[in-house]
């Protein structure tokens, strides 16, 4: 199956070049990375992990035909199930501007995701793609309607449990109110699972439906969005078999103008694990995603305490302040300043057991939780920074961020011998200068600090960087956890290259050990120490 | 368009099963063979006494049909390691052998009849009932036969025990079996974590002490389809570092016969009995 397919995709490569009959296109990854011993980071030999993939797509008028080929040999801690190559991403598709018809693998959203999101993350290991049936269709302008049903991959096989569901969006501007200034979108989706009984513990159902209904409104420089999802009961591996039914509510607003900028974003989340299956754990099969109302950090040092979601519940907030300090004002300069404020926090839902069980006693209801009390504060976080250009050459970036991070209930940081889960306080300071020295070269330098009296204690990080563009970079830089009893280094070298949508890039050093997140979903990464290649690119 | 909306609302509510009180299976029918799972836990584990839960929600499901030991992997530190706060050490090096060679990379799992699992050989935990009814009871739910019976009988005096199994194979194999004894504790009162809670005098049920003929047993050497051996333990630190002279919990000791098939390590049927009874 795998030979055929690449045979008819490499035919119609050739055959599009010469007759002109659509085209290809396509993306590909390559990573490449040694182990070798570390006993001061605890970085185990291992065998060389390669993996890649590679996308193709073709193109003809209404049709597109696709696949997607996956390589992973002696994956690393967490990716072992994905061990082997093999097409698991294929897919036909026909989309005109009022049908969307796909048979095979495919990716769907729904609203913000809280009862379906499908979406491949290849550094994360997600893949929970829905190999079906979609159809989508625009009946009139401003109706969205589509309906779908498949199994979710869980890495090279799918699950067992078959999905289905369908949405709508309706434009209320496009269908009715054509002259309104004020936009309002509203749209409902509804999913269910059904999966068997096979479990002679428990009276189990087969089947599992959640629902989804979201307003958007639009007025001038404000945005409103109002979401809710409920799920009936649905026992599993994930909130240890209760019956209770799960809800989440997210609301968001925003306000922006030349030069400010204001969002607020609240949510409520009530035992809103979905999953394919009820056994799945970690990163595979999930159905629906809870957004984080984090600042998703990218300095090393601030991503090393991140907050994971968690969808059996949680209560959090964000607000965040955008303001540029006007050009040739007293405090702007010359070249105006940039003020960011980000503040979030998130509370653990108030909880009370039920007939004096424990609050995930399996095989019942669970817990009470009151909609308006919270419990246990996890996670904390408040962001101050500051860009200033200050003349043409030189650009200063200063971050201060203050952390709270409660371990002891999200349990996420790797740990020293003896040591246990804790509450952790840290407060980090970025300092990041960026010069051009003529055209074309650019120097980059980041300093960075965070100082906690817990967990792994202080750590320094500086960077050097210096960038010819278009094409070349190279970059040295250490985080030093001088805090640390064994007072561990994790420096690195790297080198890229890159030219037109492809990109080289050489590493050597080493990489600590802690959790690697895209948006909440984390995955936790073993310590190495070795050299690395990546290789991107797109055509 | 409202009747195909109204088709879409009818189909969902058709699709979603509302299940009532009680949502636990009250009786399960009686087997004829019996089932053993390897629980692996840590005292530093939060999530571990959810895993001793499920096996009391089996155990009133399956009765005797199940035999729970609680194996502490000391290649685990992270879970299992002593400190201040977790004084005991409830690991053993055949113990830990085990753990590692079944696959127990993280906690709680548990091997059921060390079968094939997602981890190696093992499952979470809330996949072991579904792994022990296909054990226990063929597609129909008919008991599935017994393939072997052990009896074991054991005679306590002072600290030392004398076990004698007796063997009774009941079915072909085309491989060779293995034979192997280990004893088992109830009622150690040491700390724990559960959940988010600190308990300082947990009691740690079925806990895997000594392995009496080696980490993975001996061969079996049927004549007519019976086998007889003996074996002895001494309850001591050679046998385990927390039997010294004021250990006195013989009355909480059992000990457990398993035997398996040397081609491909899964269980065939276990026994377990008191050891002063």
């Amino acid at each position: 199956m795998k030979k055929f397919v690449i045979i008819i995709l490499f035919s119609f490569f050739f055959l599009t070049k010469s007759q002109n009959i659509g085209n290809i296109s396509g993306n590909l990854e390559f990573n490449f990375q040694t182990f070798n011993e570390d006993s001061i980071i605890n970085a185990e030999k291992r065998k060389a992990y390669s993996r890649g993939y590679l996308n193709l797509i073709y193109n003809y008028e209404y049709l597109n035909i696709g696949t997607r080929f996956e390589y992973y040999r002696n994956p690393i801690p967490g990716f072992e199930n994905f061990k082997g190559n093999g097409l698991p991403y294929k897919y036909i598709q026909y989309k005109n501007e009022y049908i969307d018809l796909t048979f095979g693998n495919f990716y769907e959203e729904f609203g913000n995701g809280l009862i379906l999101r499908t979406y491949n993350d290849f550094n994360l290991g997600v893949d929970n793609s829905i190999s079906g049936i979609r159809f989508k269709t625009t009946p009139v302008r401003g109706l969205y309607i589509t309906f779908l049903t498949g199994r979710q991959r869980s890495f090279w096989e799918l699950s067992s449990s078959q999905i289905r569901a369908f949405n709508t969006d309706i434009s209320l501007n496009d269908l009715f109110f054509k002259n309104w200034n004020t936009y309002v979108n509203f749209g409902t989706s509804f999913l269910t699972k059904r999966e068997r009984d096979d479990n002679p513990l428990y009276f189990l159902p087969e089947n599992v439906g959640a629902f989804n209904t979201r307003l958007n409104i639009v007025m001038g420089d404000y945005n409103f969005r109002l979401d809710y999802a409920n799920k009936i009961n649905d026992p599993s591996a994930d909130n240890n078999y209760i019956y209770k039914n799960g809800n989440a509510l997210v609301f968001t607003g925003n306000y922006s103008k030349k030069g400010f900028g204001l969002s607020f974003a609240a949510k409520r989340i009530e035992n809103m694990s979905f999953r394919s299956e009820r056994n799945a754990i970690l990163q595979d099969l999930n159905i629906n995603y809870i957004t984080p109302f984090n600042k998703q950090q990218s300095y090393s040092l601030a991503t090393i305490y991140p907050y994971v979601s968690q969808p059996n519940g949680e209560i959090g907030s964000q607000i965040d302040i955008y303001y540029n300090i006007p050009k040739k004002s007293r405090l702007g300069g010359k070249y105006g300043t940039n003020i960011n404020l980000n503040f979030s926090n998130v509370y653990d839902i108030y909880k009370k057991s039920i007939n004096q069980n424990n609050i995930y006693q399996s095989g019942t209801l669970g817990y009470k939780s009151n909609f308006f009390k919270s419990g246990d504060k996890m996670f904390q976080e408040l962001n101050l920074e500051i860009i200033k250009k200050v003349d043409r050459k030189l650009k200063l970036i200063s971050n201060l961020i203050m952390l709270y991070n409660d371990d002891k209930i999200l349990k996420s940081q790797p740990l020293l011998e003896n040591q246990n889960h804790e509450k952790i306080y840290a407060n980090i300071f970025i300092f990041e200068t960026i010069y051009k020295i003529k055209r074309r070269n650019t120097l980059r330098v980041e300093i960075q600090h965070l100082n906690t009296k817990q967990h792994f204690k202080n750590w320094f990080m500086g960077l050097v960087e210096y960038k010819l563009s278009p094409n070349w970079f190279f970059s040295i830089q250490d985080m030093y956890n001088y805090g640390n009893p064994d007072k561990p280094h994790y420096y690195s070298f790297s080198f890229g290259i890159s030219k037109n949508t492809s990109r080289l890039s050489l590493t050597a050093g080493k990489q600590r050990a802690g959790l690697f997140c895209v948006g909440g979903v984390c995955r936790e990464v073993p310590a190495s120490n070795g050299f690395s290649i990546s290789l991107t690119s797109s055509f | 368009m409202k009747k195909i909306f109204l088709v879409i609302i009818l189909f969902a509510l058709s699709m979603c099963d509302k299940i009532d009180y009680p949502y636990i299976e009250q009786n399960s029918q009686s087997a004829d063979r019996v089932v053993l799972i390897e629980k692996y836990t840590g005292h530093k584990c939060s999530n571990c006494p959810d895993a001793s839960r499920k096996i009391d929600e089996l155990k009133f499901l399956y009765k005797d049909a199940i035999i729970p030991i609680a194996i502490h992997p000391g290649g685990l530190p992270e879970f299992t390691s002593t400190d201040n706060n977790y004084p005991y050490d409830f690991t053993t090096t055949s113990g830990s052998q085990i753990a590692e060679d079944m696959g127990a990379s993280f906690l709680p799992l548990g091997s059921v009849n060390r079968i094939q699992g997602d981890f190696g050989r093992c499952f979470i935990k809330d996949q072991w009932a579904t792994e022990i009814e296909k054990l226990l009871f063929d597609s129909q739910g008919n008991p599935l036969p017994k393939e072997i019976e052990i009896e074991i009988n054991s005679n306590l005096s002072g600290k030392n025990l004398l076990i004698e199994s007796n063997l009774n194979k009941l079915a072909d194999f085309n491989t060779n079996l293995k034979y192997c004894l280990v004893i088992i504790e109830d009622s150690i009162i040491s700390p724990q974590v559960d959940g988010e809670n600190y308990v300082s005098e947990y009691i740690h049920n079925y806990v895997y002490r000594f392995s009496v003929n080696s980490t993975y047993g001996e061969i079996i050497q049927f004549n007519n389809d019976v086998w007889s051996t003996s074996n002895e333990v001494s309850f001591d630190t050679s046998s385990n570092n927390n039997w010294d002279n004021n250990w006195n919990n013989f009355d909480n000791c059992y000990v457990v016969g398993y035997v398996y098939r040397e081609d491909n390590n899964v269980i065939i049927d276990c026994f377990k009995k008191k050891i002063n009874e």
